[in-house]
């Protein structure tokens, strides 16, 4: 958190994640590499290396893109997603051996710099079917590299949580430019319509759980006009223990939690990336989010020392079996007492 | 998620699902179609001096009647490695250093070079090289 940086954050669980995937990465170049030496027993290793690594990359950022709505749509996914940056920074190592690859075999034999080869060899700029697709892949590895050079919260830390969202959310472009970049390429000469149809179903199921995602949660949340103080939210029975009901009153984002037979409420944006804190748990008495186990006192917002981080705070009360809060927010760190039910 | 990133990330996707469809559908509709069937049976050209025929078609060496020559590949099948560079030679060459770099052929079709005058009355060498993994590919056997 906010107290020091370091490296990496291991745990136990970050390093069975890491095993499993290293494991499921070198079965399916195995794999692949084994099929393809059956279907084409001349190919050079160099051209192995470049498909293996094309279609590994693929296949993992079609799974880190379908994280994010799959823990949006069902908390069970969760865990997933706390570990996803160490998979978004292997995917990019997979994808910077397919473009060097590519780049020394395609590149790497005539008296112009491979580089300027890439943007140079083919000017057919104006063509669908011709068009100088290598170019589209070199962008979204470029966005690919900035994205796995700043994934660290040193970079979060000093680039402000905006600034390295926006810059992390430029995948969405990373992933456009890939797709055209594979069917401007390969599909362009191999046309399975296999191959084309994996394609489309992958497509298919990034944007569908994206946009499903969006409109789930839009409705979820609950809108909030009133003009009083407190504002009548819903029955306790609603909230579960240790869990929390996010309204937005008066443009406050706000998490109401119920736990050990008090009710508080905080601020529902976690400080660290923004994060969704009423879409995490109470675990040991902190309220933790959900993104990445930032935690906070429900009845301050205060991080637990040593850390520093703090969200406002709101009033409760309970009513007649009724959760009322008032959207008038205290500063930052502010104790407010619970509502006892 | 927060309603603001949640408003950004839906105005995206909804960017994204109409216009990389698009892109694909377009992308999959401008997919050269293979080569069809009778495409190689092209007018024959001048006279037919020398033929052989390498493991992805025939070459054709042709006196043509302005006195110059002209070689033809027909590439029928496609050609095993990524590239093949085409070198001419008056000797027999091994290298393409010990040649002149002609013609690159890649996918079916037909490829056809014409020689200078130079060469009149007389049979050019051929050196087939593979310039990725720099190894000779074939020589000419006319």
């Amino acid at each position: 958190m906010s107290v020091k940086y370091a490296s990496i954050l291991w745990n136990r669980q970050k390093k069975r994640y890491d095993m499993a995937m290293l494991v499921l990465m070198v079965i399916y170049l195995v794999t692949f590499s084994s099929i393809q030496l059956v279907f084409h027993p001349n190919i050079t290793v160099d051209s192995l290396i470049i498909r293996s690594t094309a279609t590994l990359s693929f296949i993992m950022l079609h799974i880190i893109l379908i994280i994010g709505p799959l823990s949006r749509i069902d908390e069970r996914f969760l865990p997933l997603l706390y570990n996803r940056r160490h998979l978004g920074v292997t995917m990019f190592l997979v994808a910077f051996v397919h473009g060097m690859f590519s780049m020394n075999l395609f590149h790497n034999f005539g008296e112009v710099n491979p580089l300027l080869s890439v943007f140079t060899s083919n000017p057919n700029y104006a063509s669908v079917s011709q068009y100088p697709f290598q170019t589209l892949g070199f962008f979204a590895l470029l966005i690919l590299f900035l994205m796995a050079a700043t994934s660290h919260d040193f970079w979060l830390k000093n680039l402000s949580p905006k600034i390295w969202k926006t810059l992390h959310m430029l995948v969405y472009v990373a992933y456009s430019l890939i797709v055209m970049h594979v069917v401007l390429g390969v599909l362009q000469q191999e046309t399975s319509p296999v191959l084309v149809g994996l394609m489309v179903l992958g497509m298919l199921m990034i944007i569908g759980f994206h946009l499903w995602a969006g409109v789930l949660e839009r409705r979820r949340e609950a809108f909030f006009s009133a003009k009083e103080d407190f504002v009548k939210i819903c029955r306790l029975e609603e909230i579960d223990e240790n869990c929390a009901k996010v309204v937005i009153i008066r443009e406050e984002n706000i998490a109401i939690f119920k736990y050990e037979g008090k009710v508080s409420a905080i601020n529902n944006v976690c400080k660290h990336q923004n994060g969704p804190l009423g879409e995490g748990k109470i675990v040991d008495g902190c309220i933790t989010c959900p993104w990445h186990g930032y935690q906070y006192l429900p009845e301050n917002g205060c991080s637990p020392a040593p850390f520093t981080e703090k969200v406002t705070t709101y009033d409760v009360k309970v009513e007649d079996g009724y959760v009322f809060v008032n959207p008038n927010p205290h500063p930052e760190g502010t104790a407010v007492e619970p509502a006892t039910i | 998620m927060i309603r603001s990133l949640r408003k950004r990330h839906l105005n995206i996707w909804l960017i994204i699902a109409v216009l990389l469809p698009l892109g694909f559908i377009a992308a999959v509709f401008a997919t050269p179609q293979s080569l069809a069937k009778g495409a190689l049976d092209v007018p024959e050209k001048g006279k037919l001096l020398k033929q052989m025929t390498m493991d992805w078609g025939p070459v054709e060496l042709r006196g043509l009647p302005d006195s110059s020559q002209m070689i033809q590949f027909k590439v029928t099948t496609a050609i095993k490695t990524a590239a093949v560079a085409v070198y001419l030679g008056k000797k027999p060459i091994d290298h393409p250093t010990n040649g002149q770099f002609l013609k690159k052929l890649d996918s079916r079709g037909l490829y056809e070079a014409k020689l200078d005058k130079a060469w009149f009355g007389m049979t050019p060498h051929l050196l087939f090289y593979d310039p990725i993994k720099q190894e000779v590919v074939a020589k000419s056997f006319w």
